[in-house]
């Protein structure tokens, strides 16, 4: 998986992919690269650009994040020009400056959603944007993101990170999978040899292009869990009341001639 | 200076009810809610794509039975002709083909959307409806073809098996243009933007379930001997 900067608003804006966060040795936190969320630890949001702060034992999903101490260090993004001047720009002491201040737009930032167990006082809304580096440490003491709006008592997986998809060219590499396998599928129709086999190798077969199609088409390996479970419930039970009829039906009549 | 941007439109925010805005229903109308990522719902789930993937969960059930079954009959009809006798498995083959692109362009829809390029949504949109037409057009030339050919409904098990199946995945295709094509009305009439991918995200989601269907019907019927 690449970073697509088209669909990364804010990290495109910053110039920031995933190339330029390898070569910088940044870790990337998602689902595709460290799932572990830093707890505690001040996370630039690659979507929004929002600090975002976590609790420990958040998964991150497909959203992606990278530490604010790694990007001032690196020098990227908003830090573009204060690395080389301040590599301890992580220190409280040496606050980075970068050259171009990104433009906040809180126009009402909303009260943040806090875990249960830690019902800390929502903060007012924000009607300005902070300006200072300690404006921003400020906000976010008491900015205790969770990955869900309604403080559920336990992470959910991936609930901050619904609609970060993959990019055309995945899609299109994808789509030329799948058309490859219906060529086999039809070519093992056609091959005698294979006709003993041809059950397990259409089953298998159509199993992966299905997955493929719910997994990446319908986005459903990218979703909250939760489609999976509904979706795979409903599929679950069609198999088995198909599987159930058709064995009914043997067990009563037999297979029928030819088989 | 040091700011990092505080986007109001951020994923994690709850971009409605924490400030005493209404909470988008289904009666406020198809497009007159803002669309946002975790809404204040039991679930924290968008109950709109939610209700999608239910009913892509009942109608799963709906065609395990109608596959079930075609299978339970399969090879059971003494009136002939067979399917082995009247199938045409690469005409077939390029119509599974044709469905599996559509789902490509279906997606590609989508991530337009989430560009904010309105004119390729339109023409993804559109090229989805198309070859869902030529799909649905390829399954009128074989039903057309089978009649001729003396198979119909009331003519044998698997006549009836086989038609009630592709009939009526053919009538989800169908609803699924229309959709498809209502979208591409709205984008043009500016009544659908980026703002409001969801709308795409639903009917892509059932455009992609009809072909998951087919990827089933083809093994299925036309493949397995």
């Amino acid at each position: 998986m690449v970073l697509d900067p088209k669909a990364l608003d804010w990290a495109g804006r910053q110039g920031l992919d995933s190339a330029a966060l390898k070569r910088a040795k940044v870790p990337i936190y998602g689902k595709w690269y460290f799932p572990d969320l830093p707890a505690n630890e001040p996370l630039v949001n690659l979507s929004t650009g929002q600090i975002e702060t976590f609790g420990p034992g958040y998964r991150a999903g497909a959203v992606l994040y990278v530490k604010e101490a790694d990007l001032k260090q690196a020098g990227l993004g908003p830090y573009k020009a204060a690395a080389p001047a301040a590599p301890a720009a992580a220190t409280p002491a040496a606050p980075a400056v970068p050259a171009e201040p990104v433009a906040a737009a809180v126009a009402a930032a909303p009260a943040a959603p806090v875990r249960p167990s830690a019902p800390a006082p929502a903060p007012a809304p924000v009607a300005h944007a902070p300006t200072t580096h300690h404006e921003v440490a400020s906000s976010q003491e008491v900015r205790q993101e969770t990955a869900h709006a309604l403080g559920h008592a336990t992470p959910l997986r991936g609930h901050a990170v619904e609609h970060a998809h993959p990019g055309s060219k995945e899609y299109l590499i994808i789509a030329a999978i799948l058309a490859f396998i219906t060529a086999v599928e039809v070519a093992v129709y056609y091959v005698p040899e294979l006709r003993p086999f041809i059950f397990p190798i259409l089953i298998v077969l159509s199993v992966i292009k299905f997955v493929m199609v719910v997994g990446y088409f319908m986005h459903l390996k990218f979703d909250h869990i939760s489609f999976t479970w509904y979706f795979g419930g409903g599929l679950a039970l069609a198999l088995a009341m198909s599987m159930s009829v058709v064995v009914l039906q043997i067990a009563t009549h037999g297979l029928p001639s030819g088989y | 200076m040091v700011s990092i941007a505080h986007e109001v439109q951020s994923a994690h925010a709850p971009a409605h009810g924490a400030h005493g805005s209404h909470e988008p229903s289904v009666l406020d109308g198809p497009l007159s809610a803002p669309v946002g990522h975790h809404l204040p719902t039991t679930t924290g789930l968008d109950s709109r794509k939610l209700l999608m993937w239910l009913f892509l969960a009942s109608d799963c059930m709906f065609f395990g039975s109608l596959i079930g079954t075609f299978m339970t009959y399969k090879g059971r009809s003494l009136i002939p002709p067979s399917p082995h006798e009247i199938f045409d498995i690469p005409y077939t083959s390029v119509s599974a083909f044709v469905l599996l692109m559509s789902s490509l362009t279906m997606v590609l829809a989508l991530a337009a959307i989430q560009r904010n390029d309105p004119i390729r949504l339109r023409v993804w949109l559109i090229t989805t409806a198309l070859l869902g037409t030529v799909f649905i057009g390829g399954q009128y030339y074989e039903f057309h073809v089978f009649y001729q050919e003396g198979l119909n409904l009331q003519h044998s098990l698997f006549g009836s098996a086989f038609f009630t199946l592709t009939g009526f995945h053919g009538a989800h295709v169908t609803i699924g243009i229309f959709w498809l094509l209502y979208m591409t009305a709205l984008s043009w009439t500016g009544r659908l933007n980026a703002e409001q991918p969801l709308f795409i995200e639903i009917a892509g989601l059932y455009w992609h379930f009809v072909d998951i269907v087919w990827i089933v019907i083809f093994t299925v019927v036309y493949l397995l001997p």
